[in-house]
């Protein structure tokens, strides 16, 4: 559950204004400066593996060194474990790039395993990854997983991170910004390192005119007052953007492509957030939107991200001293790091 | 993440409360609240995709009391039911006798990939007994074929199974031997599922021209046998045509394919709702009244807005059928929609339609004569010669219509006409319904008999289908008014608690949702319990629900069937915290042993911590203090505070300080309502949408909750100013005095009204309260920090200026 801290444009604009004249006249002189010089990698989470011109050219003239590959997610089917969202190559990777090979695991399936799915399944797990890997001839030297456990599936998943360890790779495992902030109650994953994903702090799940994918505030909340985190630990950070659907106040989804908006069939009424006011049909989404429906179009700004990265960089030591944006897809580098 | 208090704990608190508070509030008021928008169970309510839990509910095999309420699960639910339909048709070719269970035909079919395995079966004698046994084997090995070199292997953790493609020449090799045989079968069992086999070949490797030349060369050959395999065709053509955008006859097939294949309904769906869906250009290519009400259908099936068209159609074509009833029925549905949510507060508009320009439902109903097409056909299919399906439906949909507006002796005229009638269980229990309210309401009597049976059986209908709701409308909607209009306090408020017990379930699904905020009735309920229920009201409560009786047969029934896991002490909490409200805090603390353990384990922050930031503490050293100490701070702080003595200033500013923090805005207000969120801050009570909540209960439209006086002493902001004032004419110290007059331009802060204006660029209304910008009017505040801002730090670690960007 993420925390739901509604905040509107004037007291943000107090807020941030408040700040900014008290740090000036009190603290400024007492913060210490960071330099931001952290080396930047990207996850890739298409299911598809091909690059366009311009991200490859990006890549290269901002020396990307690494790409987290999300290679495919693991779902629970008929009460069993099967990837899903298996990643195919389209070309061939750049060999310049280290490829981490990366899974999202749902939640749902630690709740009931025992040890022998567990072992089992890391097994496939990494065997998978292997196979992928090793069809471009890359080696499979580390494994990040991303899985938003909760207390009731720790001990699954943190048996599961030691089985994967015991393939003699590297181990890293995605943090959500709750499992840092509360990491007595949340437990410190068996991993060489974590990825602290700083983005969804606030609820997606409700129907309100905040941006879920980043606001400072609640940034700000999750990471003051904590004692550094005993793993070694890299930065994530959005650059996506996403269209959250409601249908009555109610969460429905999330729609990967965002509808055309600007014709009669919506009306806006905030800077994110549109209503649908007659019934049609989407092409781009290819489904129909109700009247009863509303969207929710969230994304994240240059100037957002500064503020993100100013702000960590207050708060966390990134003693891996590297920021991975998440997804490398020109669309979203043109928004948001150009 | 743990809560400081169990979400259960509060709901079940809550259900009390907000009994409580229901009861005593419609007793001064006489009324019960209306059912508004769709938080509450209609009696109506099926094939509704406009319900926020499922998309749609299209299928016309559902019977009146669908179990809409289930999410659509094509996936989970309907798979085995799919196959069922298949297995059955091979049962029946094969004249397999019933010692054969499905699970042996289903291995049979969907698992063995191999003729050596299939041999093996049991059922390998029913085929060789078939003169055609031959030609099914023949298929058979082309359907193993097909899984084995079409489909990606089962190696799901096998990267090659991913990655291989099947080219148009597998395909086409494939296809030519599926060819070959079709043109030499006999059976068109076999022939129908060959044709499938080439179609599937084909469309799901994206060859659609393909497909659709296959099935349009082979169609015309195979006799018409009306079976799966035959619309598994049609609905698989139609798929390749909506690919080729032609969309007329994409439209007619998957019309056929939803009429006749049981498994393959959701499919034939999404092919029309991916179409153009001109339903009107298909008509034309309909060769009889069946394929015309199946094409109406699947439009009428998603028309969001009133429109009789596609039941007036079906009955002109085909008055026998159940997609007039199903039609019929999603009319009523909105008919009761627009009824129910029409009400003295609100216009008869259906704003969400069109957020802006709410659409004038009485344009639709009535001046674009929706409502007399309505009465019209309902009355037609009523005097029908034909015992038609829809008919014992259409009279009790009718006459619930009648009943809501009032009319019942049309409402009654129609049950009598339907009396006789066969009805089935829903139909006939609806019947009953009808019956009991419109006898209660025409004679103003409670046959109390007929609503426990009523309610009895509302209650056996699994938990979160539609109309297990019904038993909690009676309870809320009919029979509590009907006690306020008897001003019979007591049993309204057990009618209201076993409303919301009978209902925790569903009740829960809205209340727990997601946010804090969801819990907020709770406060409000808490706020009327302590206003208006005197401590002996509640112990009088608290002994009839120990001894489960109540003054009337019927309110024990009702007594019984509430069920609270805390019991009794749930009434004691209420007791103790009527005594904490009104600062009796040693009566609070002689209660102490008496309350729920979910209470009384709660940690909390010290709330005389003068840092008043309004943020909850994180878990851990702050959360030192026990609500035992707190009652224990609280009492000795106030003993002093009271004291006519000079020295007594800085008690007087803590216990003023103790009281802003138990208030709704503090650290400590769990003390007091149910809201303590989980999520660890309660900076949500910064923005006013939050403070709305507790303004407007459930439904702001309807609940406006007085800003007044008495709302600001609940939350012991008056109090806390009084000690706080006092505190400020004799504290000595600058840092002291800063304290105080700053808890002064919080409370005062807490005050700001709610502000709405128009917002002409965006056209809705928008909260302009500018509840910081308030703030920084407040004299106080700029009193306090005008001169201190000079002060980085005072000596206790109380600085002014982080407090001010903090708290504010």
């Amino acid at each position: 559950m993420k925390p739901i801290i509604p905040f509107t444009s004037k007291m943000q604009a107090f807020y941030i204004g408040c700040i900014g004249f008290i740090t000036l006249l009190f603290i400024n002189a007492c913060t210490p400066s960071k330099s931001s010089n952290e080396n930047q990698a990207f996850y890739y989470w298409k299911t598809q593996y091909q690059l366009n011109s311009f991200e490859k050219e990006y890549l290269k003239k901002k020396g990307i060194k690494k790409i987290y590959l999300h290679c495919f997610d693991i779902a629970v089917e008929n009460n069993l474990p099967k990837p899903q969202g298996v990643l195919r190559w389209k070309e061939a990777p750049i060999h310049k790039i280290e490829y981490i090979p990366t899974v999202f695991i749902q939640n749902d399936i630690f709740k009931q395993a025992d040890t022998n799915l567990l072992n089992e399944l890391a097994q496939n797990c990494f065997s998978l990854c292997g196979q992928i890997m090793g069809s471009q001839q890359l080696p499979l030297q580390e494994m990040q997983v991303d899985c938003d456990w909760t207390a009731s599936t720790r001990d699954s998943y943190f048996y599961f991170l030691k089985c994967l360890k015991q393939k003699r790779i590297i181990v890293s495992a995605t943090l959500r910004l709750y499992q840092y902030k509360y990491a007595d109650k949340s437990g410190i994953p068996p991993a060489d390192y974590v990825s602290l994903m700083c983005y969804n702090m606030g609820t997606m799940k409700k129907d309100h005119n905040e941006n879920s994918i980043f606001n400072k505030k609640d940034l700000q909340a999750y990471l003051q007052a904590t004692k550094s985190y005993p793993l070694p630990l890299n930065i994530a950070l959005p650059i996506f953007n996403w269209t959250l659907l409601y249908s009555n106040q109610m969460f429905k989804g999330i729609l990967y492509k965002t509808p055309m908006v600007e014709n009669k069939y919506w009306k806006r009424i905030s800077e994110i957030k549109y209503i649908c006011v007659q019934a049609h049909f989407d092409s781009n989404c290819q489904r129909n939107f109700y009247p009863n429906e509303s969207i929710r179009i969230e994304t994240i700004s240059k100037k957002d991200l500064e503020q993100a990265l100013h702000t960590i960089q207050h708060y966390v030591k990134n003693s891996k001293n590297e920021i991975i944006y998440f997804d490398l897809d020109s669309s979203k580098i043109r928004h948001c790091l150009y | 993440m743990k809560s400081f208090t169990s979400i259960s704990i509060a709901a079940k608190f809550a259900i009390v409360c907000i009994s409580l508070f229901a009861s005593f509030t419609l007793k001064t008021n006489a009324c019960g609240p209306d059912f508004t928008g769709w938080q509450f169970s209609w009696l109506l309510e099926h094939y509704n995709y406009q319900h926020p839990l499922f998309d749609y509910q299209f299928d016309p095999s559902n019977r009146f009391y669908s179990k809409s309420w289930a999410p659509y699960t094509e996936e989970r639910e309907a798979v085995p039911d799919k196959i069922r339909h298949n297995l059955s048709q091979w049962r029946t070719y094969l004249k397999l006798p019933l010692s054969i269970h499905d699970t042996v035909i289903r291995q049979f079919i969907y698992h063995d990939s191999n003729l050596a395995l299939q041999k093996q079966s049991p059922i390998s004698k029913f085929i060789d007994t078939k003169s055609n046994a031959e030609e099914i084997w023949q298929y058979l090995l082309l359907m193993n074929a097909y899984k084995n070199e079409l489909l990606p292997s089962d190696g799901i953790w096998d990267y090659s199974s991913y990655t291989n493609v099947v080219g148009y020449d597998t395909v086409a090799t494939f296809t030519a031997k599926c060819e070959r045989m079709l043109q030499s079968s006999k059976e068109p069992f076999v022939k129908w599922r060959l044709l499938y086999l080439i179609l599937r070949a084909t469309h799901f490797n994206k060859y659609h021209d393909k497909a659709a030349q296959a099935f349009e060369t082979y169609y015309p050959m195979i006799s018409q046998d009306h079976s799966l395999a035959q619309y598994w065709c049609e609905g698989m053509y139609a798929g390749a045509l909506l690919r080729m955008k032609q969309y007329d006859k994409a439209i007619y097939y998957s019309a056929r394919a939803f009429a006749n294949c049981p498994d393959q309904k959701m499919e034939a769906m999404n092919t029309y709702l991916f179409s153009n869906r001109n339903w009107k250009s298909a008509l034309p290519l309909c060769k009889d009244a069946s394929d015309s009400v199946y094409v109406a259908m699947l439009e009428g099936a998603n028309e969001p807005l009133p429109n009789m068209e596609f039941a007036n159609m079906v009955y002109q074509k085909n008055p026998g059928s159940e997609i007039l009833k199903f039609l019929w029925l999603r009319e009523a549905h909105k008919m009761e929609e627009y009824w129910l949510t029409k009400n003295k507060y609100e216009t008869k508009n259906i704003h969400y339609l069109d957020y802006d320009h709410p659409i004038d439902m009485d344009s639709f109903y009535v001046s674009a004569h929706i409502l007399s097409q309505f009465i019209e056909l309902s009355n037609s299919i009523l005097h029908h010669n034909g015992n038609i399906p829809a008919k014992v439906s259409v009279a009790n949909s009718l006459a619930y219509y009648y009943y809501k507006t009032g009319d019942y002796e049309k409402a009654q005229n129609l049950l009598e006409k339907i009396t006789s009638l066969p009805k089935d269980e829903i139909e006939r229990k609806q019947f009953e319904l009808l019956s009991a309210l419109l006898h209660l309401k025409k004679s103003n009597q409670l046959e109390t008999e007929k609503f426990v049976s009523l309610i009895q059986y509302f209650k056996s209908i699994a938990s979160g289908q539609t109309n297990n709701h019904v038993g909690y409308y009676l309870l809320y909607n009919e029979i509590a008014p009907y006690y306020l209009a008897k001003k019979d306090t007591l049993a309204t408020f057990w009618t209201y608690t076993y409303a919301n017990c009978f209902d925790a379930d569903s009740f829960h699904l809205y209340a727990s949702d997601y946010s804090p905020e969801s819990f907020n009735y709770s406060n409000y309920a808490t706020y009327l319990l302590n206003q208006q229920f005197s401590i002996e009201t509640v112990q009088q409560l608290k002994q009839q629900f120990l001894a489960r009786k109540g003054r009337t047969e019927f309110e024990t029934y009702l007594i019984q069937g509430t069920k609270f896991d805390e019991g009794a002490t749930l009434f004691d909490l209420v007791i103790a915290r009527k005594h904490m409200l009104a600062e009796r805090w040693d009566q609070a603390l002689s209660m102490y042993d008496a309350l729920p353990a979910s209470f009384t384990t709660i940690m909390g922050p010290n709330p005389a911590n003068s840092s008043i930031n309004d943020y909850m503490e994180d878990a851990g050293q702050k959360n030192s203090y026990t609500i035992k100490q707190i009652l224990e701070l609280a009492l000795k702080l106030k003993s002093n505070a009271d004291k006519v003595n000079e020295g007594n200033a800085t008690d007087k500013l803590l216990y003023a300080t103790v009281l802003y923090n138990l208030s709704f805005y503090g650290k400590n207000h769990y003390i007091l309502d149910n809201h303590w969120n989980q999520y660890g801050s309660n900076a949500v009570y910064y923005d006013f949408d939050s403070i709305d909540t507790h303004i407007y209960c459930n439904d702001k439209d309807y609940y406006e909750m007085p800003f007044h006086k008495s709302y600001q002493n609940y939350f012991r902001l008056t109090a806390s100013e009084k000690y706080a004032k006092d505190a400020l004419m004799s504290l000595k110290t600058a840092e002291e005095k800063a304290q105080a007059t700053f808890l002064l331009a919080k409370c005062w802060q807490k005050r700001c009204p709610r502000k709405t204006k128009f917002n002409t660029e965006y056209k809705y209304w928008e909260d302009v309260s500018d509840y910081v910008g308030y703030s920084l009017k407040n004299p106080l505040l700029q009193k306090t920090c005008q001169p201190l801002l000079r002060i980085p730090l005072c000596k206790n670690g109380f600085s002014i200026p982080v407090v001010i960007t903090k708290c504010m």
